[in-house]
């Protein structure tokens, strides 16, 4: 945020955007003391810890979907969940669960990713297919190559590193929390802090300004495809070492939950505007209703309508303030 | 003169080529699909997805998506075989009620989007998760049933051709006719085209989207009433694929997801390339897992392909 | 004399031959065994027809192992009997209840001579089948049939035996006392509502049994060890059997008590990864078979309405009951340790009659 201000000047955001800017997370403690006095389950350390590793997948798969959806045009990778799924059934086939062997399957699998989303990127860019079909279609075919290559039933198995990073804990804090952490610093760091990050910002912002200023605007958003398939190659590889067991569906439903949650944080579909940190709200935001709705023990129809409306109403909540 | 207005309907030219070189091609290959039987089949195949694709291309139109078709078409084909439940005196009453329903949820939608400035993939997602929640109140288990008159919709025959073909023609004329020969139409375009400009212009933009919003909904609907009638039992799982299919034919028949561009023509043909295509792939025996390869590559190079064009 | 015995030699011979082979014929189907009223023979000499045939197989999805075990059944069974089948067509519906319809409609526009239906829901495809059915193709359902009776025969495992069976286990190892936790499948789904259904009319003959709470899964091993995971937080030491209409989610719950040192009775399928991690973990547990064996069987009992061989109406294929604790009337077929093979796929169904160049690899 800081740099976008920075770097347009502009003066819509001059007085307002303090306020607008902590709406997310004051939504965020909102619900947070909500949950904690409606169900006593909700505060014990161990089901916060619940919480916090069942988000890291999320939140992992949500920064890269934050940096696509900055670049604007309608900007938007639906085929993140199909990548993660991959990931989960390459892993497992091919470490057969020796520790040894995960180094070099992961590369693998990072290559991989990093190909879908130049796939992704280039159709968006030099083809100007619109991301949403161009990711649909990534997905479909990607789940279908994924069938042919595990015949419908995944084998091998995990290696042990693998489950440790995905369930263990380095003393009172889960691995992958730790990790989500470092991700999310990483990629702040990137928005914030380099020159990308502020063309990012600048080709979604205003594309033809950014082209005027001498950015290659489809290099950048290329890059920011990219990024969504390395994240979901790692997202992929905490959740398959958090369940333990290669199933075709690995991530089955991250890919709309990651752009709900990006939305929520104040990312806009123009581009430009948002951050990563807003996401990673977003992303609490989403698991503590889910766990908190587990906990009040409501019924299945009830969990798909709290869950329809905080997604329409943080969202305003972030518009409503922007727009006034 | 000429060449510009050819140029401009470029894109849906093709559209019709590639679906005659499909049908074709798709003769020629197997002997089984230009039978009277396969067509007939073919064509009631089609009618589903063609009627909510018909509402999808007017939200696509304005620029906006609707992704709570799927689970309005599951409320309405539920709700409609519950209440019924075999009686046919009900069935006038019913199908009104099951209509003001998905109106008012249509209606919710384009309120929610123009008011709060939410994007419509997210408004859409949104109450695609509380539609299909309330489904689910109503109905874990399919449930319900129709009464033999109401089978009609989706099985009857007038003539030689399936009554779903008129059913799905009455709801693509309509579309077109609202699209191409009313003020209406004009403001559908100007919105998604520009709407600033538009709004400017004295169009109500808000009105329009909102009315739009209605419009899907309505074909969702409609779309419901007929897989009622096809099923016999309204499934509370039936509409689910629907939030995604319906967008493939209106992209694939060159309406633009950034809005104003395009239009009805285009999402007929690619109803019908879709259709085909998986009839196509059935009968000459394709695994499915290639089927979905297929699928995934044609939305991408159908669009790539246009998107070049411009 | 020695013309006697040589005889009397070759005779015992091919009986013992004779026991052999029916040693080693397939079990019977309960159906014939425990309820004689489910027996309805079914005539079918109105179908007999002169080989070779042409059958179509409607499969609504093979987007998990369970269908794609299935899958395999049917088209390795029909390769086995390649005398008698001339092909075999397979369409997959994805799950998408109204392409299935479609799937249905383009196997008859290709001439089958039987269709082998395995429905996405019960309600959807029962108007297609009740046309096929008038039109004189016989139909054979598999695995979910449809809402009329308006087929030939309906090859399956009841799903509601199943919730029983799971439930009645659960409730006897805990002495008819005690809380449980319910993690059907997926809501809206014809088989999870019928398990749970069959689950509850054990539960309402054990009223000192309390649920604690119900909570859909979606059949995902994620899904289960969350949805375990916020319930243990919510109840905690309070659970004391939890039951799973399957083997998916079960095999994630199972993880989440195991992390949180609850070892309570926990009831599931035979999927591999469940039963390892029983094993593994050593619980208390009871798997009950949905045997992908049945779609092998679908295609024997087309075989025989095509060849006019009367076949039941409804044919419940031979399951099997696994516990690690044998209760009063749930028991153990064989130990637990027979069926749970650490070193193959946890994504594999191991009641299988699969030939080795069939299992997916």
């Amino acid at each position: 945020m800081e740099a976008y201000t920075a770097w347009t000047g502009s003066r819509r955001f001059a007085f307002k955007s303090t306020f607008e800017k902590y709406g997310i997370y004051i939504f965020l403690i909102i619900l947070f003391i909500f949950a904690s006095f409606v169900s006593p389950a909700f505060l014990q350390p161990q089901n916060l810890k619940d919480v916090l590793h069942q988000a890291a997948a999320l939140g992992i798969v949500a920064i890269g979907q934050t940096f696509v959806i900055l670049g604007g045009r309608g900007g938007l990778d639906l085929s993140v969940a199909s990548v993660m799924a991959t990931v989960a059934v390459i892993i497992a086939k091919n470490t057969g669960g020796q520790n040894e062997l995960l180094l070099p399957v992961a590369l693998v699998c990072v290559l991989f990713g990093l190909l879908v989303g130049l796939a992704n990127g280039l159709l968006v860019t030099k083809r100007k297919v619109p991301p949403f079909m161009a990711t649909l279609g990534m997905m479909i075919i990607i789940e279908g190559f994924r069938f042919i290559y595990t015949k419908g039933a995944p084998k091998g198995d995990f290696p042990p590193i693998l489950r440790f990073l995905g369930r263990g804990d380095l003393g009172p804090i889960p691995v992958s929390v730790l990790s989500l952490a470092a991700l999310t610093a990483i990629a702040v760091i990137i928005l914030r802090k380099t020159l990308f990050g502020r063309q990012l910002y600048a080709v979604g912002g205003n594309i033809h300004t950014a082209y005027l200023s001498g950015y290659n605007a489809d290099v950048i958003l290329t890059i920011t495809y990219m990024a969504s398939g390395l994240t979901a190659v790692i997202a992929g590889m905490y959740l398959a070492g958090w369940i333990g067991i290669a199933d075709n569906w690995v991530g089955k439903g991250y890919e709309l939950d990651s752009i709900a949650a990006v939305v929520m944080g104040g990312t806009s579909f123009e581009g430009g505007q948002g951050g990563v940190l807003g996401t990673i709200a977003g992303v609490l935001i989403i698991m503590m209703i889910y766990n908190l709705i587990l906990l009040l023990h409501l019924p299945i129809q009830v969990q798909y309508i709290v869950k329809g409306a905080v997604i329409i109403l943080a969202a305003s909540f972030y518009v409503r303030r922007s727009s006034t | 003169m000429m060449f510009k207005r050819w140029k401009e309907h470029w894109p849906t030219i093709v559209v019709f080529i590639v679906l005659v070189v499909l049908f074709v091609g798709t003769s020629f290959v197997s002997e089984v699909f230009f039978t009277g039987r396969n067509l007939k089949n073919l064509l009631r195949q089609a009618a589903a997805l063609g009627i909510v694709s018909t509402g999808q291309t007017f939200a696509i139109l304005i620029g906006g998506i609707d992704l709570s078709i799927g689970s309005v078409v599951s409320l309405t084909s539920c709700l409609t075989t519950g209440i019924l439940e075999g009686q046919g005196h009900l069935l006038i009453p019913v199908i009104c009620l099951v209509i003001a329903i998905a109106v008012l949820i249509g209606f919710l939608n384009g309120f929610m989007i123009t008011r709060t400035g939410v994007h419509p993939l997210i408004v859409t997602l949104g109450m695609m998760s509380i539609v299909q929640g309330a489904v689910l109140v109503y109905t874990k288990a399919p449930a319900g049933s129709i009464p033999e008159s109401f089978m009609f919709l989706a099985w009857g025959e007038v003539g030689f051709l399936p009554f779903p073909v008129f059913y799905f023609a009455a709801v693509a004329f309509l579309g077109i006719f609202v699209l191409h020969r009313t003020a209406f139409g004009r403001y559908v375009y100007a919105t998604g085209g520009n709407e600033e400009v538009a709004r400017l212009s004295g169009v109500k933009t808000n009105r329009v989207k909102i009315v739009v919003y209605i419009i899907s909904a309505f074909t969702a609907a409609l779309t419901g009433l007929f897989l009622a009638s096809r099923m016999g039992m309204g499934d509370p799982l039936a509409g689910e694929r629907y939030m995604l299919d319906s967008i493939v034919p209106v992209l694939i028949g060159g309406t633009s997801l950034t809005g104003g561009k395009g239009g009805l023509v285009g999402t007929l043909p690619g109803v019908f390339i879709i259709t085909i295509l998986s009839n196509a792939m059935n009968l000459f025996g394709v695994s499915s897992y290639w089927q979905w390869i297929v699928q995934g590559a044609i939305i991408i190079l159908a669009v790539a392909f246009y998107w070049k064009q411009k | 004399m020695r013309k006697v015995t040589a005889f009397l030699v070759v005779t015992m011979f091919f009986c013992t031959l004779t026991v052999a082979a029916l040693a080693e014929e397939r079990q019977f189907s309960r159906s014939y065994l425990w309820d004689s009223n489910a027996v309805v023979m079914q005539d079918m000499t109105k179908y007999k027809k002169n080989p070779p045939y042409t059958i179509g197989f409607s499969n609504a999805s093979i987007s998990n192992s369970w269908r794609v075990f299935m899958d395999r059944e049917v088209r390795a069974e029909a390769e086995k009997h390649k005398d008698l089948i001339k092909t075999l067509y397979v369409t997959d519906a994805q799950d998408k209840p109204d392409k299935q319809i479609g799937d249905t409609e383009d196997l008859v526009a290709k001439g089958c001579d039987l269709i082998i239906l395995s429905a996405a829901t019960m309600a959807a495809l029962d108007p297609i089948a009740t046309r096929i059915h008038k039109q004189g193709i016989p139909i054979v359902c598999l695995d979910r049939r449809v809402k009329s009776d308006n087929f030939t025969s309906f090859v399956t495992a009841s799903n509601f035996t199943q919730g029983r069976m799971m439930m009645l286990w659960l409730c006897q190892m805990l002495k008819g006392k005690g809380n449980i936790v319910m993690l059907p499948g997926m809501a809206g789904a014809g088989p999870a509502e019928e398990r749970i259904i069959g689950a509850k009319e054990i539960l309402s003959q054990f009223p000192d049994v309390k649920v604690l709470d119900m909570q859909y899964t979606s059949w995902s091993p994620s899904e289960g060890k969350r949805i375990m995971a916020a319930m243990i937080q919510s109840f905690g030491n309070k659970i004391e059997g939890v039951w799973c209409d399957s083997g998916l989610q079960g095999s994630g719950a199972i993880e989440a008590l195991q992390e949180a040192g609850l070892k309570v009775p926990i009831t599931g399928e035979d999927l591999n990864a469940y039963l390892t991690r029983v094993q593994k973990y050593e619980f208390p547990a009871m798997s009950i078979g949905f045997p992908v064996k049945m779609g092998a069987e679908a295609v024997r009992t087309s075989l025989k309405v095509l060849q006019g061989i009367p076949v039941p109406f409804i044919v419940n294929v031979t399951r099997k009951v696994l516990t690690t604790v044998d209760t009063a009337d749930v028991k153990s077929d064989q130990p637990w340790d027979t069926m749970a093979h650490p070193e193959w796929p946890g994504d594999w169904w191991i009641d299988n009659t699969l030939p080795q160049n069939w299992l997916p690899k």
